[in-house]
């Protein structure tokens, strides 16, 4: 009987033996194999870990925590704010300061316009106006005739070859970008050499 | 009616390139062969710009004077008249401390500033507008009438006699009419820097022969088409064998050398603008 015993109680090794040592149950001779195991407890099975206590904190303890973290975003982006990325100024729009600042004593003295000279002045600016319609009309006129010249002179081309016509309506690569120089007050000297001024780096460098 | 089955059968041997190349080969000679096509030439109307701007007009330069003045009176002071005003007020004082007899202190004031850049002015003297070739009425030179447009007319054989036109030539197969026309230009005038405007012509004309001209020359005419080119630097170097002279003028001064009937053309397409 001992040794059949024997390898029950290996097989159940695993199990949680509890109140007395089998062991010295076996030679008493008490062990029940019918019914209830009574001997026999198997633990229960743990799914999770028992809840931990809260420590208790005190409430004023936690604003003070609180008020100081907000404390320090609160510097942090005050730093962050200062030291942010600064605009380049333009110095077109912005000015000189200097003049903005003299600007009452730059004044210069208005007289005010006598009744014939503002007359004079309304008529010269119409005057001038109906110069310039005229002019206008007139070279407007002169782009007109341009223009109806070079058709009936390519409609005269197409007549003769079409291979010919197509050739001159091609665009010409060459001209796009075109640029000249205009007409000037004086005339260029020839051989002239220009004197050289002095050169003065007044760019501005910001990091 | 040959020709047509000629076609026909290389169109049925599959060699359709030949057959297209052939059948164009007939169009032109078919219509080549009554003189009833134009020959075709090409000119270059050559034009040097204004070099100077020109003297403005009685209203113009009143309005320039007027527009001068309101910006004046819409200005602020500049640092230099600023300075002027401060040396003004210290002479003053001056000239009452000199009189208990105060040492002089000598500094460079606005006056003195404006006397030293008039001066300074005054060295520079800008070319004349009014040239050498103005000077001796030099129609051959292209530094003349520095304010106008001019154009280039030369002294050309058209038909049997001595024509002034604008440089002129026939235009040969295989190029295009602007390439014709550079080619007339570097033929007449020499080397020298012209830019094209453009493939198109800018103009054209057309001159019918007489009768017997015509059936000499197998053409109904002469179809001339114009191309402008602006005139950019060196020399004309004439070419005595197609050219005996040649002129730089102004566009009034064209009528004094050109027929009616081309100088209207060229009218049409040559302005002052």
């Amino acid at each position: 009987m001992a040794a059949p015993m024997q390898t029950v109680l290996q097989q159940f090794s695993r199990l949680n033996i509890s109140r007395l040592s089998l062991c010295r149950r076996l030679g008493a001779r008490e062990l029940h194999t019918q019914g209830h195991p009574l001997m026999f407890q198997v633990t229960e099975v743990l799914w999770a870990e028992p809840m931990k206590k809260r420590k208790k904190v005190d409430p004023a303890q936690v604003h003070a925590r609180e008020m100081r973290k907000k404390k320090r975003l609160e510097r942090m982006i005050k730093r962050l704010e200062k030291f942010a990325r600064k605009l380049k100024p333009i110095e077109e729009i912005a000015g000189d300061p200097k003049i903005r600042r003299e600007i009452s004593l730059r004044q210069r003295e208005r007289t005010a316009l006598s009744f014939e000279e503002s007359e004079s002045r309304a008529r010269l600016h119409k005057e001038w106006t109906r110069y310039k319609s005229k002019q206008y009309c007139t070279e407007s006129g002169e782009i007109a005739q341009l223009i109806t010249a070079q058709d009936r002179a390519l409609q005269a081309l197409r007549e003769e070859s079409e291979e010919l016509y197509q050739q001159a309506i091609e665009i010409d690569e060459s001209l796009i970008n075109f640029s000249c120089k205009g007409p000037v007050r004086t005339p260029p000297i020839e051989n002239f050499d220009s004197p050289d001024g002095e050169y003065i780096d007044t760019t501005k460098t910001y990091d | 009616m040959a020709a047509r089955n000629v076609v026909r059968s290389l169109t049925k041997t599959s060699h359709l390139w030949a057959a297209r190349n052939f059948c164009q080969k007939c169009i032109r000679f078919c219509s080549t062969s009554a003189n009833q096509r134009w020959q075709l030439m090409s000119a270059v109307c050559l034009e040097r710009y204004p070099v100077i701007i020109k003297d403005l007009s009685d209203i113009e330069s009143k309005y320039q004077g007027l527009l001068n003045t309101m910006e004046f009176e819409n200005s602020l002071l500049s640092d230099h008249e600023l300075q002027r005003r401060k040396d003004d007020l210290a002479s003053e004082k001056k000239s009452g401390e000199e009189e208990e007899g105060g040492t002089e202190q000598r500094t460079l004031t606005a006056l003195d500033l404006e006397d030293m850049w008039e001066a300074e002015a005054h060295k520079f003297t800008p070319a004349s507008c009014f040239t050498e070739a103005d000077e001796k009425n030099d129609m051959t030179s292209s530094r003349r009438k520095l304010q106008e447009k001019l154009i280039l007319i030369v002294k050309q054989k058209v038909g049997e006699k001595d024509q002034w036109v604008l440089p002129q030539g026939e235009w040969q197969e295989g190029e295009t009419m602007r390439e014709s026309a550079e080619r007339v230009l570097k033929h007449n005038c020499g080397d020298i820097t012209a830019k094209f405007m453009g493939n198109a012509p800018c103009g054209f004309i057309k001159f019918g022969f007489n009768s017997k001209l015509a059936e000499q020359k197998q053409r109904r005419g002469n179809k001339l088409f114009f191309y402008k080119a602006t005139y950019g630097k060196g020399n004309i170097d004439m070419n005595k064998n197609s050219a005996s002279e040649y002129l730089w003028v102004t566009k009034s001064e064209l009528s004094n050398y050109l027929s009616p009937v081309y100088l209207k053309c060229v009218n049409d397409f040559f302005f002052n603008l």
